[in-house]
């Protein structure tokens, strides 16, 4: 590019350091405190790591000899199954898209944008009215339904794009080769179209793993929870062991976004 | 060695397209089951629910009530809700406005590696739980700003904490895109730094601002989460505090569905007329591959 990019001057530097601070302080501070003697979420009184030895035995999140009755395990088992779900389900119909006419393709987007588009306390209440219609009782069935319901859209919107840029050729070369639709599809469409369904499917798994509107009206009232569910029911009595559980989910997400940011920041020099 | 060369046989590849679409459709059709009963089917039955009196195990029998509707402008707690939503909901958009676009400006003037950098680390909280970013926001208010709780300022402020990539994401995209060569010869014709910034960064940059307030607008005026954790006391009535209220301790189904469906229009009407003040759409050459 031929602009120059110039140094920030100081007035900038200070707003964004400022921005920084806003974003980062509260984060941090979960963090530090994870590992606070005294009970007080302000008061510091000395280093320890109980939080964490205490988080672990708590019955509620984990209970290790009868899984279904533990908060973090299902939260990640139903993230788990609403991905595989969603991803098979948009994974296929953004291949079958790119065949259809005009008129369903632009039906199936407008339907599809909804879920998307609209608030999420909106989609809350329509699932509820459906779940009491059928009446399916509420529970992590109910919680598990919704979440494929909202994640499969993102899956297609991720994937489509990539379908579509595809070149025709390939496929209709493996079809004269011999290859039955099904080996197309396996041998050749999928292989290409790799990175935006793992893409797909990481947005699934983080909407599952994070939604609390959703979950909380459909499945709220039995007494299932997810940790969103769980956070929100304990916010007037804070545990301190939520703040070491929120520095291992804090830890693991940091992980993963350094990690992503290392490989495209290669890309990145390497474009430059 | 002997090259054959195969005719090609069109009656023979019609065929084996019209296999492959249909397979292709057999394949698609769990994903439109889904969308069907989970998407389509529940809008339907929430305006029907609307309808309905409270107080009824099921949707069926389908009796007819306007009792909901017309309750609303009566309720004080209704009206109350939902305009101090709106308020709330706009003075959120007008802060991380203010802070979103500055912010965004300032980015694509940096070195693309630190661009990658800094738009990494605004974007990182998105991946985290909201209800955690909430908790760690309201710890730090009580420590060093007590006043804040309980009060309007503080719900805008944790809204704004919460939604501010979404406003600094378009317009970034967008502004990144603008064509230097505009810029320069803005300059060149004459313009100062001010006058090029008001009559060609800030119109072109329009439609992200737009999509920036729209993305920020809509789910601060439906949150639950922010007031519960930064206005306790519940003397900031949101709508979704209503909504929430009315389901899940009152379990006034028909009753939520009614306000649900007025929110929905009230929420139509605002992203309407948002699209129609993009009269700049498609003047930046690069803009469709931004989107």
């Amino acid at each position: 590019m031929l602009m120059k990019k110039k140094r920030i001057n100081p007035y900038q530097l200070i707003f964004l350091l400022l921005v920084m601070l806003f974003i980062y302080a509260p984060i941090i501070s979960i963090a530090v405190f994870s590992f606070n003697e005294a009970n007080s979420l302000t008061v510091w009184q000395g280093f320890t790591l109980n939080r964490y030895v205490e988080l672990f035995k708590d019955r509620e999140l984990f209970n290790y000899t009868n899984p279904r009755e533990s908060v973090v395990f299902m939260t990640l088992f139903i993230a788990v199954v609403s991905t595989i779900i969603s991803t098979i389900l948009g994974t296929f119909a953004a291949i079958a898209l790119t065949q259809t006419r005009k008129v369903i393709r632009d039906m199936t987007m407008t339907v599809n944008n909804i879920p998307i588009v609209s608030p999420e306390i909106i989609t809350a209440v329509s699932l509820l009215v459906l779940f009491g219609a059928l009446q399916i009782a509420p529970s992590y069935n109910t919680m598990l339904l919704a979440h494929i319901a909202f994640s499969t859209p993102y899956v297609l919107i991720t994937v489509y794009p990539k379908v579509k840029s595809l070149d025709p050729n390939i496929a209709d070369a493996a079809y004269d080769l011999g290859a039955s639709p099904m080996k197309a599809l396996f041998k050749v469409i999928l292989p290409q179209i790799k990175v935006a369904i793992i893409a797909g499917a990481a947005i699934a798994f983080t909407m599952s793993f994070d939604d609390f509107i959703i979950s909380y009206f459909v499945a709220g009232s039995s007494g299932d929870k997810n940790i969103s569910i769980y956070l929100y029911t304990n916010r007037l009595s804070p545990k301190p062991i939520i703040n070491a559980l929120s520095t291992i989910i804090l830890l693991i997400i940091g992980g993963k976004i350094t990690y992503d940011y290392f490989k495209t920041g290669k890309k990145v020099e390497e474009l430059e | 060695m002997n090259k054959t060369i195969l005719p090609i046989d069109n009656e023979q590849h019609k065929k084996q397209r019209k296999s492959v679409r249909q397979f292709e459709v057999y394949l698609s059709i769990p994903y439109y089951i889904v969308m069907i009963v989970l998407v389509v089917i529940p809008i339907f039955l929430m305006v029907i629910s609307s309808f309905q009196e409270d107080r009824q195990s099921s949707v069926f029998p389908i009796g007819f009530t306007l009792t909901h509707y017309l309750d609303f402008f009566q309720a004080a707690s209704f009206v109350r809700a939902m305009t101090s939503s709106l308020w709330i909901a706009f003075a959120t958009t007008i802060v991380s406005l203010i802070i979103g676009y500055p912010l965004a400006y300032l980015l694509t003037k940096l070195k693309l590696k630190t661009q990658m950098t800094l738009l990494l680390l605004i974007n990182a909280p998105m991946w985290i739980n909201m209800l955690l970013r909430v908790r760690a926001l309201e710890q730090i208010m009580r420590m060093f700003f007590p006043f804040l709780i309980d009060t309007a300022p503080g719900v805008v402020i944790g809204l704004v904490y919460v939604y501010l990539p979404f406003m600094v994401l378009p317009i970034y995209a967008v502004i990144s895109k603008i064509d230097p060569n505009l810029i320069e010869s803005s300059a060149d014709l004459g313009a100062s730094k001010m006058k090029t910034m008001m009559r060609v960064i800030i119109p072109l940059s329009l439609s992200g601002v737009l999509s920036g307030v729209l993305m920020v607008f809509l789910p601060a005026a439906t949150t639950i989460i922010v007031p519960q954790y930064l206005a306790p006391s519940q003397n900031i009535y949101m709508i979704g505090t209503l909504i929430e209220k009315s389901i899940i301790y009152n379990g006034r189904i028909s009753y939520s569905s009614a306000i649900a469906i007025v929110l929905s229009i009230v929420i139509l009407g605002i992203v309407y007329y948002i699209k129609k003040l993009d009269k700049y759409k498609g003047v930046n050459a690069n803009e469709k591959e931004a989107y």
